[in-house]
C-alpha cells in the first residue's frame, strides 16, 4: 500500500487540486497554486507526510517531507 | 503474454512524448493489461520491422497516436512511423481472418479533425482526442480499453490519482538510487514499465 502522503496537481483545465494518497478524488479544489500548497503543507503537517507538488505530466517538481524521513529537504516557508 | 491481453502501442517514444507516453502505459498496465513495444527487444540485429509485425501479430488491441505526424518547422520531415503501423494492424485484422478479425485499435489525435487532412482513407473514423493533456490520455484510453476490452474498469479520476502516487513513489524510489531529476525525467521506457508493473501488482 502507498505511504501516507498529500498531493498537489495542477487541473487539466484551470485550478489546482489537493489530494490524499490512494484517493479516487481531489480532497479540495484550489484557484492558485500558493493556495493549494499551503493547504496541503498544513495537512502533511498535520499527518507528519510527504508532500509532493507535481507538474501537469504527474513529475515531481517539488518534495517536503513533514514526516520520518531521515533527510528532509530543506521547506523553505 | 497472450493474444487477448496484449495491448500494441504505436505511439513517439521520444523524451518529448513522454509527458503523454507515461499516463499511457500506466492506464493499460492498471487496467490489467500487458503493453507491448518495440522497445522491448534491444536485439540490434533483429530487423525493427520484424519485431513490430511480430507485436501487431500477438497483440489483440493496439493504441496509434498519430499526434506527431505533422512536422514541426520548414524542412522537417513528417513521421510516417505511426500512420504506417496503423495501416499494418488495420490490414492485419482485414486479411489475416481467425481471431485476428476481432483485433481493436485506438487512434489518438490532438485536435479532432486534423489528422483527416494526411489520412483522409480514416475520414469518419471514431478517434480519440486527448489535447495533449497527459490526464485526458487517461480517460480516453480508460474508456476504450473498458468498452472493448469488457472491464469495469475504475472512473479516470482513481486512475489518475494512482498514477500521480506511483510517479511519487518512483521519485523516492530512484533519487535514494543515486537519480538526479534530470536522470527521472529520461528514464527509459522499458525500465518504468517494468517499475510501473511493480507498483501495481503492490498496490491494487
Amino acid at each position: 500500500m502507498s505511504k501516507k502522503s498529500r498531493h498537489v496537481v495542477p487541473n487539466k483545465s484551470d485550478g489546482w487540486s489537493v489530494r490524499k494518497s490512494g484517493a479516487s478524488r481531489a480532497s479540495k479544489i484550489f484557484d492558485t497554486q500558493k493556495e493549494a500548497v499551503d493547504y496541503a503543507r498544513d495537512q502533511a503537517k498535520r499527518e507528519k507526510s510527504e508532500l509532493y507538488i507535481h507538474k501537469k505530466d504527474g513529475t515531481i517538481r517539488q518534495k517536503n517531507s513533514y514526516g520520518n524521513d531521515p533527510c528532509p529537504p530543506k521547506d523553505k516557508k | 503474454m497472450s493474444f487477448e491481453n496484449n495491448v500494441f502501442i504505436n505511439c513517439p517514444f521520444d523524451e518529448k512524448f513522454y509527458p503523454l507516453l507515461r499516463p499511457l502505459i500506466f492506464t493499460v498496465i492498471y487496467l490489467g493489461l500487458t503493453p507491448r513495444s518495440a522497445l522491448e527487444s534491444l536485439d540490434s540485429g533483429q530487423p525493427r520491422i520484424h519485431k513490430i509485425i511480430s507485436l501487431i501479430n500477438e497483440s489483440k488491441f493496439a493504441i496509434h497516436d498519430l499526434s506527431r505526424i505533422k512536422a514541426e518547422k520548414i524542412g522537417e520531415f513528417f513521421r510516417l512511423n505511426m500512420p504506417f503501423e496503423l495501416g499494418l494492424d488495420v490490414g492485419c485484422r482485414s486479411f489475416k481472418g481467425g481471431k485476428w478479425k476481432n483485433k481493436k485499435c485506438l487512434i489518438l489525435e490532438a485536435e479532432k479533425y486534423r489528422y483527416q487532412a494526411a489520412i483522409s482513407d480514416l475520414s469518419n473514423s471514431d478517434i480519440g482526442v486527448h489535447k495533449n493533456e497527459p490526464e485526458e490520455v487517461v480517460s480516453e484510453v480508460r474508456n476504450w480499453l473498458n468498452n472493448e476490452a469488457g472491464l469495469n474498469a475504475p472512473g479516470p479520476s482513481k486512475i489518475w490519482g494512482a498514477f500521480n502516487d506511483f510517479m511519487a513513489e518512483n521519485y523516492d524510489r530512484l533519487t535514494s538510487n543515486g537519480f538526479s531529476n534530470k536522470d527521472i525525467e529520461k528514464l527509459p521506457i522499458t525500465e518504468l514499465m517494468n517499475h510501473m508493473k511493480e507498483w501495481v501488482a503492490k498496490n491494487t
